[in-house]
């Protein structure tokens, strides 16, 4: 009777008990087993590629791991560990093994916890972590694990499991063309997710085109909820919701990889010839005010943009402004004639070389007599310049100068681009309207310049840069086109045919850029050489001059706009000598890749002196 | 005695024992059936688990070759490598240029090309649009 009553309380015990959990603590307890299983993984979008209008890749992703280890599974097989991993991790087996060993850390609530989760390297490759896996399940510990005890067995198969990668998949970002255009890429960096709205581990753009078009370029993340068993595998089966990551598009820019090359070559010269501070140049369609290629210099590798200084990886052409010197004279000329205020045979008198206006003289490299406005550009006179802006008016002046897109961004998809200089006409001193139309006491950015410059050579249109060609998918599919877009017409067809020929004389043996003269090809252009202000008083520095050369070809239909920018140069500081033959070497060599139809006739191979090419 | 109990009559008709061995019979089969139903869930699974791996694998291998092949066809790889063999490549002058002008069969009257321009005839006159 007491053995039947104890069975009975037993039974009635259970009964309770059984109760309380599935039912009274039913919830807690559902929460805790489903917390054991249950696995929301998040997975990353691959981000887009960046082209070039030839589908030359520019940026690319790889799917990359962060291995981790977990110091309280591998006993002291450290060593032995890190001699496994150590080839594919690309450290040394020593600092591997000092950093696998185990550490005690102080959590918040102030408990002693062992640190289960150290990182060994972020952003390893894929093939990288077959190679681990693989070097960990072939460790030899010296014994014959198989014929140890169960107990002994786990701990010599912990130490196999003992890293690991984490769930989330991160991505290594490649630029295969190192530095080309890395300007316009720009380069990413590790999201902060404290910081930032997107609450996870990823890549973010941080500079050029990579920070522009961060959205597109990063696609929407996917994400699974699913089970997994004992030992941590997924059980598909139970598989809940399985939404698939949309990969970022790609991006195709209008730059041309090769038109690039040729303008960092160009470059590389130019700076190993005149060691300038900075120098920068930017080749421009200027029908379509695409951008087929943009360098600088200095510069950076966007593969390790940490190994560079921020001035180094600064855009300059949209970054720096700079008083532009004698390119600007084309708004005050262009501006005067499209008012008919002027005609390219008008005559000014150049004042013998100095002009002394508002208590202050105006000086011309050469004293000039009388020249026509035709030759006030190809000689690149200041007093001739200012006199037909005096005509104009400061009012229009102003005007034109606005209207060719000075003092305002341009809107080429680009971080950091500034609106440059200028001054209301209300804030111009009396002096201004002889120092403005010579490119003083106003500043512009090199792509406001070539912008202008082409404005004159397609028939008066000022363009909006076009940096970006179109948006695709991963498929090919064009998501998004982006076309030319006139910004205003600014000066009349007649006009801008007025100011190429004049431009085309500038380019000739009595103008001041005849070392930018081609053998196949018309070419129009204006040089310019500004003495930079002085940083601590007022005036100009001695001895330092910002020089530059704007050109395009052929002057007749013109598919290239050049701008050629050096700041500081050594050995020479005229725009003409500095930065035109550096324009003729990529003239030259981009129209011949783009196979543009020669403008002079060209005599046949048989008529023609043998060339030699020197390499 | 057990004669006479085999001569009993059974209280359980033939047609009941055929209905509870099918009953049986249906009963196991069923949960063979979900064994075996479950058995295949789970392989399948893994199956596509393992195919998962793979894909993400091959997905790998297809991001490294194709950087490999943005490396090797960048630029500045294809100028190292004209300079490294010395096949003495350079770009084309203007005058290494023959332009071609297609100009239709029925043109009336072929115009004078330029110096350096080559003009041909279509072999076919071109289709007039319906």
């Amino acid at each position: 009777m007491m053995l039947v009553s104890l069975i009975t309380a037993g039974y009635v015990g259970l009964g309770v008990r059984l109760v309380d959990i599935q039912v009274l603590q039913h919830d807690k307890h559902a929460a805790h087993a489903l917390d054991n299983t249950r696995r929301k993984v998040i997975q990353a979008s691959r981000r887009g590629d960046i082209l070039d209008i030839r589908g030359t890749v520019l940026a690319t992703s790889r799917i990359a791991k962060t291995v981790c280890a977990d110091p309280s599974l591998m006993g002291t097989h450290q060593q032995l560990v890190a001699r496994a991993i150590a080839p594919f991790l690309g450290r040394g087996e020593t600092d591997l093994a000092k950093r696998m060993q185990r550490r005690v850390y102080t959590d918040a609530e102030g408990r002693q916890r062992e640190d289960k989760h150290v990182v060994l390297k972020r952003k390893v490759l894929l093939e990288d972590w077959r190679g681990i896996t693989n070097a960990l399940a072939h460790i030899e510990f010296g014994v014959d694990v198989k014929s140890l005890p169960r107990k002994e067995r786990l701990k010599y198969y912990n130490v196999r499991r003992s890293v690991f990668c984490e769930r989330i998949d991160s991505q290594l970002r490649v630029y295969p063309s190192g530095n080309l255009a890395a300007h316009v890429t720009g380069f990413v960096g590790v999201r902060d997710p404290e910081g930032s709205s997107v609450p996870m581990v990823g890549l973010e753009g941080k500079h050029g085109i990579e920070i522009m078009l961060d959205s597109e370029l990063e696609g929407v993340r996917g994400w699974r909820e699913t089970e997994t068993d004992r030992s941590r595998r997924e059980v598909v089966a139970f598989r809940e919701y399985n939404v698939k990551p949309r990969d970022g598009m790609n991006v195709v820019l209008t730059i041309d990889a090769n038109v690039q090359y040729i303008v960092e070559k160009g470059l590389e010269a130019l700076c190993a010839k005149h060691t300038p501070a900075s120098a920068c140049i930017v080749v421009v369609n200027p029908r379509t005010g695409a951008i087929l290629a943009l360098a600088n210099r200095p510069t950076f590798d966007p593969n390790k943009p940490g190994d560079s200084n921020a001035a180094n990886r600064r855009n300059r052409v949209i970054t720096d402004v700079f008083e532009p010197g004698s390119t600007f004279k084309i708004v005050a000329v262009s501006g005067a004639l499209n008012e008919g205020v002027v005609r390219l045979h008008d005559r000014f008198h150049c004042e013998n070389g100095r002009l002394y206006f508002a208590g202050k003289v105006l000086r011309d490299h050469h004293a000039y007599g009388e020249l026509s406005v035709r030759e006030i550009i190809t000689k690149s006179s200041n007093i001739g310049t200012a006199k037909v802006a005096m005509k104009l008016g400061a009012s229009r002046l102003h005007k034109y100068i606005s209207e060719l897109g000075f003092g305002q961004r341009s809107g080429v998809p680009l971080p950091g681009e500034v609106r440059g200089i200028l001054h209301p006409v209300r804030n111009w001193s009396k002096l201004s309207i002889s120092r403005i139309p010579m490119g003083h006491e106003i500043a512009a950015t090199p792509l406001q310049l070539v912008m202008a410059m082409s404005a004159m050579a397609n028939g008066g249109n000022l363009m909006r840069p076009l940096l970006v060609d179109r948006l695709v998918d991963r498929d090919g599919n064009v998501v998004m086109q982006y076309e030319p877009t006139v910004v205003r017409k600014v000066i009349h067809d007649e006009t801008a045919q007025q100011m190429v020929k004049t431009l085309i004389t500038v380019v000739s043996a009595e103008g001041t850029a005849r070392q930018a003269w081609l053998e196949n090809y018309t070419v129009a252009g204006k040089t310019g050489t500004a003495q930079k202000p002085s940083k601590t008083r007022r005036g100009y520095e001695a001895g330092k001059y910002f020089s530059s050369f704007i050109g395009f070809l052929p002057a007749e239909n013109p598919k290239l706009c050049i701008g050629v920018f050096v700041d500081e140069p050594h050995n020479g500081h005229y725009g003409g000598v500095v930065a035109a033959p550096t324009f003729k070497v990529i003239a030259e060599k981009s129209a011949n890749y783009l196979g543009l139809e020669a403008s002079m006739p060209v005599k046949p191979m048989s008529e023609q002196k043998p060339r030699v090419v020197l390499r | 005695m057990p004669r006479n109990r085999k001569k009993h009559d059974s209280p359980l008709s033939v047609g009941s024992w055929i209905r509870a061995v099918l009953l049986c019979l249906f009963l196991g089969g069923t949960a063979m059936g979900y064994v075996w139903q479950k058995s295949q869930i789970h392989q399948i699974g893994t199956e596509v688990r393992k195919k998962e791996v793979r894909l993400e694998l091959l997905k790998g291998d297809n991001e490294r070759w194709q950087q490999v092949r943005a490396e090797m066809r960048s630029t500045q790889n294809l100028y190292d490598r004209v300079r490294k063999l010395g096949l003495g490549l350079t770009m084309p002058q203007p005058e290494q240029v023959l332009r071609l002008s297609d100009l239709p069969l029925d043109a009336k009257e072929l115009k004078q090309s330029k110096p350096g321009e080559y003009r041909t005839v279509a072999n076919k006159p071109r289709r007039k649009r319906p």
